[in-house]
């Protein structure tokens, strides 16, 4: 509105919005898109890679991670055996 | 950073969600390969039924599960869609900027990251609970039913989101959701064509395998009758659906070969030139893959709406717009049959039915091509390896295109990567329907997306190699004698 008023009127002060937005424009376009293209890996051109960052939270190893899931396979087993087994359904 | 972001919602999540710890150092080779090979036979031993369900009949998208490694009625319901889908969704919405996020900036990756996670596992646990309502899993069930159905699904897709993660990570080759629906898709496409297994029809017991029941009809049959019964039946596997799988695979293949390749020289040394493929299958098979999560979406959205809302009932009418599902035939697939929205987004029975209903084909097969040029397009200019970002690599490499200045590197290449790109896209999206025309049921389709993900493994894997080289005991397996 006011302070640094530049001089020449209307014309300068919207040719220097103008300006302004257009930069605002231009540095939003060259902000990257991806992980990847920040520089960080992630999803290539024909791979799908979600997941490829570090984040905070609960820590785990793959490998406990693997041994949980064949755990959790086996319960479901287990849960049709005992079904048979004692022939009820729940 | 002023305003509300979307991915901060995920903030009180960041604490409380396993995350895979990243490799301390490069993991060797064999390593990875048995992290790979790991990952994949949990995916195959996970196609358990699931307990406490009644007998399942009647399957809405059972032309979409080949894609995304899904199998009815068991931990597989979903396969990787959930994950495949919201990986994509937030891709595109961070590159379209509806929602802000700085990749540049670690917490919001992290942030991006698990958001992508929650959302995953959240679409489990809504299609789950989608398909309960709409009497997928059967009717009347108990409450104890509906909460161990819910405990097994959501149970399993949470930890195949936190495997896929393992492999993202660099525990092993590649994508983890490509890596499930790859292995689904190869491990299926033999046991279709040689599976031994007894499956119970209305016409007694047959095999699942198109070949062996071949060999079983000849045996049990008139010739004739055998010939012909092995090439149609429309409730299993039948020849005709291998053989044009097995044609979409070949020309996927083939399509793999074309590429361009851009005379590159280095800045600093005089005199060496070398050449920079760009392939005409620059995304791979992504944009056929985002384009079946598309029609998934679509048909998913549809079937909750007929089936929860309506009921199914033929004569309202909303019911008549959408589409009133009837069980097919043999199959027990549930399937639109009378002229609707949803039945033009979904795929015709065979050769004849396609002809027959040219209007559907047309829709289907334009909302299949279209879909796909647009996503290869996207992804092609946004997914990181665009014409800027592989400028950006050149210059950092001191190399640049032979004849331009370093400045028009990124213009030349912007002229020829989308275009590769889009024709690729959509060239493999005519592969896949023209495999579909014949009444492959998703296969070829599947097909075509696990001959893109294996090539792109094949890259990633043989760079591995190349770098540890023939010490490893795998690599020795890989690469023979050496």
């Amino acid at each position: 509105m006011d302070g640094a008023k530049a001089p020449g009127g209307q014309r300068t002060e919207l040719k220097r919005r103008n300006n302004a937005k257009s930069k605002a424009q231009s540095q939003q376009a060259q902000q990257p898109t991806s992980t990847k293209s920040a520089g960080f890996g992630g999803s290539s051109s024909s791979l799908l890679k979600l997941y490829s960052d570090e984040a905070q939270g609960l820590k785990v190893d793959p490998l406990v991670v693997l041994i949980l899931a064949v755990g959790f396979i086996f319960s479901v087993i287990a849960l049709h055996v005992i079904a048979k087994l004692t022939s009820r359904f729940i | 950073m002023s305003g509300f972001r979307l991915i901060d919602l995920a903030k009180p999540f960041v604490p409380l969600l396993p995350e895979i710890e990243k490799p301390y150092s490069a993991l060797s080779f064999d390593d990875k390969v048995v992290y790979t090979i790991a990952a994949g036979i949990i995916y195959i031993l996970a196609q358990l039924p699931v307990y406490g369900t009644s007998s399942i009949t009647n399957d809405p998208i059972y032309w979409i599960r080949p894609i995304f490694g899904a199998e009815k009625g068991t931990l597989l319901e979903f396969g990787a869609f959930p994950i495949i889908s919201s990986g994509l969704i937030f891709q595109l919405l961070a590159s379209l900027r509806v929602i802000k996020v700085n990749f540049q900036s670690r917490t919001d990756r992290e942030l991006f990251q698990t958001s992508q996670k929650i959302f995953s596992i959240f679409q489990y646990f809504l299609l789950t609970n989608l398909f309960l309502l709409t009497g997928y899993f059967g009717y009347n069930l108990s409450f104890y039913q509906i909460i161990a159905i819910n405990l097994q699904l959501v149970g399993a897709g949470f930890v195949f989101t936190l495997i896929s993660e393992i492999i993202d990570k660099g525990y092993g080759f590649g994508s983890g959701a490509l890596t499930f629906t790859t292995v689904n898709i190869a491990a299926n496409f033999v046991g279709d064509f040689v599976g031994i297994s007894s499956v119970h029809t209305t016409r007694g017991w047959e095999r699942q395998g198109a070949l062996i029941n071949l060999i079983s009809n000849i045996r049990t049959k008139p010739f004739t009758n055998a010939i012909v019964d092995s090439f149609t039946r429309s409730y299993l596997p039948n020849l005709t659906q291998f053989y044009a799988v097995a044609a979409t695979i070949l020309g996927a293949v083939y399509l793999q070969n074309f590429r361009i390749d851009l005379p590159i020289r280095s800045n600093k040394v005089r005199s060496v030139s070398n050449v920079f493929p760009i392939k005409l299958l620059y995304t791979g098979a992504l944009p056929l893959l985002f384009s079946y999560v598309v029609l998934f979406y679509i048909n998913i959205v549809g079937y909750a709406i007929v089936n929860g809302i309506f009921k199914n009932d033929p004569t309202h009418i909303a019911v008549k717009i959408l589409g009133h599902y009837v069980t097919g035939g043999f199959s027990g697939n549930f399937v639109v049959e009378n002229f609707s929205l949803l039945y033009l987004f979904s795929p015709s029975s065979g050769l004849f039915a396609s002809l027959l209903s040219p209007i559907k084909t047309i829709v289907f097969f334009g909302t299949i091509a279209l879909s796909s040029a647009l996503f290869a397009n996207t992804w092609s200019v946004n997914s990181g390896s665009g014409p800027k970002d592989i400028a950006a690599q050149f210059k950092d490499q001191g190399v640049s295109i032979s004849g331009r200045r370093d400045v028009s590197v990124s213009k030349e290449l912007a002229r020829v990567i989308p275009v590769a790109a889009v024709s690729g896209g959509l060239a493999l999206a005519v592969l896949a329907e023209a495999g579909e025309v014949f009444g492959a049921n998703g296969k070829a389709a599947a097909a075509v997306v696990a001959v893109g993900s294996a090539f792109s493994f094949l890259e990633e894997i043989a760079s591995d190699f190349q770098q540890s080289g023939g010490s490893q005991n795998f690599g020795q397996f890989f690469g023979g004698a050496q």
